[in-house]
This record gives structure tokens, sequence and C-alpha cells, in this order.
């Protein structure tokens, strides 16, 4: 009901007033023209009371004139004074009485006024609150009341929420969670809209975090403050819940107690000593697990009780004293904000250690303080010492195979020069003898002088070889795209034309292009088809092939023929270097070739191996990375 | 015309006998100067010493010159010779044992005119000191 239908309902003492007043100045006259004067006397009574009582002053002022209508009538009708005496004095009593009346009513109509007031302007706080849902129910749980606040808040109308009970826009598990609790507190079982209400029945007043469920379903978190409502009487006739949406504020929460949890997580398991220490006295006043870790402490507060200055010991490197030199390290940091320095800890147990520390000026709340920050270095120092010794082992190692690498060239050059030179000596006076005394030597005297020289040859041979393997392992690569087929072809045609009268049928596979040194590779090709063609020389006919095969997605390339071939017994001497598996007799040579052969493929990062059978020819296969 | 000769630079006595032989075998006649070491070289391309009152104008047709020689070596007496504004432009041949790739490559920097490998066969040696004397003492133009 609003406050302008209240006062469309005192309409009626106005409607009864005027029509009880018709109708007893109807009869008054009527009793007056007959001379009741008994009966019309006490009519008058009924509206002055229904009018004081309902207009106050008002009413009083239409009391005195109907009096004095009352009053005129009688000296109207009669002229007895006795009636005159006792109406005059009626009058007097009329309007005593219409005062009393009238004092009381206006007193009563005040009050209720200013009830009438109060309670509109109640009303019209309670649904103008749009910041706070305020919401009432009766005692069953039906909404009667359901403010703009609760309307902003739970996205429902008042309309849509009228006769629904508030557990309709509750979280469903909360009531129920709740409601376990309630009925295992208070002992009776408590459900449904009870829930909400049970606690603030039983003390008055229940405050509660609770989860509202708005209409585009979203939760939203409110703090509901439940109070009965009662009559003047005293009965609870309902109950009426406040609640303030706190979601905003319990998400600032959460993001406060999340960054605190992050940097107390940091603080805790950071792998760095972290410490606050106070001015003046500059004692910790917090330590990390890790501090009280490094620095051997039971506990912290083990921790808090050492004093920073024994944490060090006497002297630093320096040999400065730690004091004095911790005194200037923290003055810089105070100055500078931070500041970052080395220096040598000394842990409870009294093993000293190096660490970085890291010195921060801290402000808080008008408070200035010092954090720092120690990592435990030792470990560090450790490996870099450790790498140290090797790059130095390393050093040495280096300078020793350059050493050794000079003393090889040095030897190879002193092969070339000194062992040549002496050969060139016997092969000529040998020579010499032949030609001038060859007279005064018989035939077998001759043969001798003719071994020596072939001695010579092959020792210059093998020389000769054994530079070349030198070389080739000492000589700079350079790469290059290489045609092995153009150079297979050339070494081909080479041997062809050095001795054109052998039969041998060359096959080369086209366009077998591979990164290299071309130098290398030609010796190495070379070397491999040069066996081939020696090996063959015994055969009236032979065929000698250079193709590409594949192994495992790695191109290899191969040299095979159908000559003397090897057992494959001996196939793992067959890259030692001077090994041979034929006499000189069979096929000359040194013994050289396959090594070099195996060198040059290994320093292109390939490898080489064999197949073969005695009299079925062999086939050397390579591959080149 | 002047007297044709050539100048030997070479420590080994049986290298000094077999060149020489060689000479003789392939009947070139012309005056041959041993020098036995690189000092030697020296004082005699600078009438110094045991040289001292040489007449420098008397230019050898070509130097044979061994790399690896006592005291002063080849390559560094080919540096001199070739500092030397009296010696600059006489011809160098370096005659070694040595093959290699870096001995080479130091010769013709200096200034050599040729470098020659000597073969260990004595037919061999024979036929480049045959050959060397033949191009150096009959076709090669000397200096004037």
């Amino acid at each position: 009901m609003t406050y302008k239908e209240q006062n469309k309902s005192n309409q009626w003492p106005i409607i009864g007033l005027v029509f009880t007043t018709l109708v007893i100045f109807v009869m008054s006259t009527y009793c007056f023209s007959t001379g009741w004067f008994i009966v019309h006397q006490n009519l008058f009574y009924i509206p002055i009371v229904i009018s004081c009582m309902s207009f106050g002053r008002k009413g009083f002022v239409f009391s005195v004139f109907i009096a004095g209508a009352y009053l005129s009538l009688t000296l109207y009708f009669t002229k007895d004074s006795t009636i005159l005496l006792q109406a005059f004095t009626r009058v007097l009593v009329f309007v005593i009485i219409a005062g009393i009346i009238t004092f009381l009513s206006i007193k009563r109509i005040r009050m209720e006024e200013k009830l009438l007031n109060m309670s509109a302007q109640l009303k019209s706080v309670i649904n103008s609150s749009s910041q706070v849902s305020i919401i009432a129910t009766d005692l069953s749980g039906k909404i009667v009341t359901f403010n703009s606040g609760a309307e902003r808040l739970l996205g429902y109308s008042a309309e849509e929420m009228m006769d629904k009970t508030p557990v309709f826009y509750h979280l469903e598990s909360e009531i129920t969670q709740r409601g376990r609790e309630l009925t295992k507190e208070l002992g009776y079982p408590v459900e449904g809209f009870e829930v909400l209400t049970a606690y603030a029945k039983k003390s008055g007043h229940e405050t509660r975090e609770w989860t509202y469920v708005r209409k585009d379903g979203s939760h939203l978190i409110v703090t509901i403050a439940v109070t009965p409502v009662c009559n003047d009487a005293g009965e609870t006739t309902g109950f009426m819940g406040v609640a303030t949406d706190v979601t905003e504020r319990k998400k600032a929460e959460e993001t406060l107690r999340d960054s605190e949890d992050k940097y107390r997580g940091l603080f805790v398991s950071s792998h760095d000593a972290i410490m606050t220490l106070d001015p003046p006295s500059w004692r910790f006043t917090s330590g990390n697990p890790a501090a009280i870790e490094m620095f051997k402490a039971k506990n912290e507060a083990e921790f808090l009780s050492y004093d920073p200055w024994k944490l060090s010991p006497e002297y630093q490197p320096d040999r400065r004293p730690s004091g004095e030199k911790a005194k200037e390290m923290i003055e810089t940091a105070m100055r500078k904000g931070s500041h970052l320095f080395d220096w040598t800890h000394k842990r409870a147990n009294g093993e000293e250690f190096s660490a970085n520390v890291l010195l921060s000026r801290i402000e808080q709340r008008g408070k200035i303080f010092l954090q720092a920050i120690v990592r435990d270095i030792t470990e560090q120092k450790k490996a870099e010492e450790e790498l140290e010794a090797m790059t130095l082992d390393l050093q040495r190692k280096t300078e020793l195979l350059e050493l050794s690498n000079k003393e090889l060239e040095a030897f190879s050059y002193s092969v070339s020069h000194d062992l040549r030179a002496p050969l060139r000596s016997i092969d000529g006076f040998s020579k010499a003898i032949l030609e001038d005394y060859s007279d005064k030597l018989d035939e077998q005297g001759r043969n001798y002088l003719g071994r020596v020289c072939a001695a010579c040859q092959q020792m210059a041979q093998l020389i000769e070889d054994m530079l070349t393997l030198s070389r080739i392992n000492r000589s700079e690569m350079r790469h290059t795209q290489v045609d092995l087929s153009a150079l297979a072809k050339s070494i081909a045609d080479e041997f062809t034309q050095n001795e054109p009268q052998r039969k041998v049928k060359f096959v080369i596979a086209p366009s077998a292009m591979v990164t290299g040194d071309k130098q290398l590779l030609g010796i190495m090709l070379h070397n491999l088809m040069g066996n081939a063609w020696k090996f063959t020389g015994k055969h009236p006919s032979a065929r000698i092939e250079f193709g590409i095969t594949k192994k495992e997605e790695t191109l290899v390339y191969f040299v095979a023929d159908d000559g003397a071939g090897f057992d494959m017994k001996y196939a793992d001497k067959l890259f030692c270097a001077f090994q041979r598996l034929h006499t000189p007799d069979e096929f000359e040579g040194t013994g050289i070739g396959l090594a070099i052969v195996q060198r040059i493929v290994s320093r292109h990062m390939g490898k080489v191996w064999a197949q073969g059978e005695v009299e079925k020819g062999a086939t050397f296969y390579f591959t080149l990375v | 015309m002047q007297k044709q000769f050539l100048v030997l630079v070479e420590d080994r006595p049986d290298d000094i006998d077999l060149t020489l032989r060689a000479f003789k075998k392939n009947n070139i006649a012309n005056e041959v100067v041993i020098l036995r070491d690189g000092v030697e070289a020296l004082d005699y391309f600078s009438a110094r010493g045991k040289y001292a009152g040489r007449d420098l104008n008397e230019r050898p047709a070509v130097i044979l010159l061994d790399i690896k020689l006592p005291k002063v070596n080849g390559l560094e007496l080919l540096k001199h010779l070739r500092a030397d504004e009296r010696t600059k432009l006489i011809p160098v041949v370096i005659l070694t044992s040595s093959k290699e790739g870096k001995d080479v490559i130091s010769s013709y920097e200096l200034g050599c005119n040729s470098y020659v490998h000597k073969p260990i066969s004595f037919e061999e040696f024979s036929e480049v000191v045959k050959n060397l004397g033949l191009y150096w003492l009959l076709l090669n133009e000397p200096t004037p």
C-alpha cells in the first residue's frame, strides 16, 4: 500500500460526517417542530465526536458551527427560558467536550502522520538503495520486498521474484553444504530456506558469505546479513536479508593473496639466501630457508639470533677487515639503492665460502631497511677453476701436439733431404765402379753391385711414399666441388696411354659430384685405380669399374676390378702402411698406396673398406662426407 | 769472349764428386768453382777472406745451389745474392734433394731462376746435370 492510497481511505470520515450531519439536521428540525427537544439535543454529539476525532482543529470549528446551528434552531423553535438555558449549557458542554476530543485527536493524528512519514521514508530508502540488496520475506520464505539493489545485483526484477524464495537464486551446493553443517550443529534437520534463517532465528542475526547465481548464470560473492523482522508485538513475521557484493573485494583479496603467495614462494623456494636487515644495528629481521641452510642454522629463530658481522671471516680476500668493508658496502647500497659485490662468508660451522651479494635498500611505509641476496658460488668457482685447469691442460696438449707436429715436419724434411743424399752416393759410386772397374769384376761382382743399385731405388721409393703419406696428413684441405667421374676418366686415359698394349675395359659411372679436396681425392682415386690396373696386369683382359651404390641412405663409391684379388682373411691388413699381400716378384709396390687412400678418406670424414676373392678381383668402397 | 764457368755450392763431397763425374761423362769441360758452405760462398761473391782480391766482374754462367748447407743455408745465401747489386743478376739454380713444396715456394720467392730435384739414381742424376750444363752454358744467354 502506498502513502496516497492511505490518504484515500481518510475520505470515509468526511462522507460519514456529511451524511450524519444531514440526517441529524433533518431529524433535529423534525424533533424541534414536534417539541422533542430531549431527543435532538443528544443527536448533535455524533457529528461533533466524529469530526473532532477525525479532523482535529477543523473538526472543532465544525463542531462549534454545529453547536451554533443547534442554538439557533432552539431559539427559532422556543422562547422557553428554561429550555434555552439548558440548550446554552449543553452547547457549552459540547464545545468543551469537542475541545478535549480535538486536543486528543490532534495528538494522535500528529503521531500517525509522523509514523506514516517515517515508514514512507524507510520504504523509499529500502527501495532506492541500489548499492545494497535488501530482500525481505515472510515466515515461509516468500519474497515480499526486493529492492532495486537486489534487482541490480541479481538481474531479476522485483515482479519476477515476488512469492519466490531466496533459495531460488542461491548456489544450490552451498545451501546443501550449509544445511548439513547446521543440521549437525543445531541437532535437527535444516534444509531449503531455513538454511538461510536458522541461525538468525536462533541468535537474532547472522552475517555470512554466500554465492548468488545471477539471472545470466554468472556467480556473485555476497555478504548477507540476515535478521528476523518482528511486528509491534514482538512476533517474528519474516526475515530481511541485506546483501553486499564483495566479488570485487574478494578478487582484490585474492590478487593480493596470490601476489603474497608468489613473493612468499620466491622467498621460500629461492636457492639464494634472502634476508632483511634493519638499521641501525643491521641485525637480521628475516631469513628464507636457503639462508638458514646456507649459514647452517638450525631454524629461522637461530638464524635471526646470529650476528651478521660474525658471518664473515675476519678478513676478505683483498686483506681488508670484513667489518670495515661490510660497512662500506652497506653505505654504498644505501646511497645507490643497491650494490652487487663478491664476498667471502662464513657459515655457523666455521666453513668459509665465496658468494655474490646483492644489497638493496628497501623503503616500505616510511621504514627503510636492507635486503641481502646471497648466492653461494662455491660450485661455480669450482667449475670455473676446473674449466681453467682443463683449458690449461688443453693448451699444454695443443702445444705438445704442435711441437710434435713440428718435430714430424723436421723429421720428414730431414728424411727427404738427408736420407736421400747417401742413397745417391751408394747408387752413384756403385755405378762408377761398374763403369770404371768393370773389367776388374767378375759376373757375380757386377751382379752384386746391380743389387745394391736396385736396393737403393727401392729405398728411394719407400722414402718417397713415406713423404707422400706425411704430406697427406699435413696438407691443408681446400674443399671444392669435385667431379670424381671426370677424375676417374682422366686417370683411366693416363693408364691406357702408358700401356696401350693392355686390354682393359673401363666402366665409369657419370657425374659423381662430391665436395672435397680435389688434389687429395685425385691421389686417392689414382691409387685405387692404379691398384686395379696393377693387379689385373697378369690377366689377358680386364674390366675396371668406378661406380656408385647406396648403403643405408649414404652414397658409396667403389672401384672394382676382376684381377688377382685377395684373401678376405687379410682384409684388415690391407690399409696398414708398408703391409703387402704380394711379393715384389708377383706385383711391385711399397705397400703405401692403400694407407694413403685411407688417410685421404678419413680426412674427408669417410670410411673405406674392401671386398675380394683370390683371382676373382677386388672391390674398394669408400664414402665421403 | 769471357771464359764460361759455373759455381757449385755443395757441402757433401760425394755429391761434389758425382756432379763433377756427371759433367765429365757428358763432356762438359768448363771450370766448376766449388764452394762448400754458405759462408765460403758469401766470401767468394764479395771477394773477402780467402777470396780477397778476386775479380768480381768474373761472373759464373750459373750458380748451382744446394739448400741444406752448414752455417748459412742455401736460401739465406740466395737472399744475400739477390740483395747484392753485383750478384743479383747471376742465374741461380737450386739443386737439392728436397721436394718439399715449402722449399720450392721459398726459393722462387727469393728469386731463383730454376728449381731442380736431385734424383737418386745416378743415370737420372747424370742426365739432370748434363741438361743443366748444356742449358746454362750453351743455350742460356748470360748477363753481360
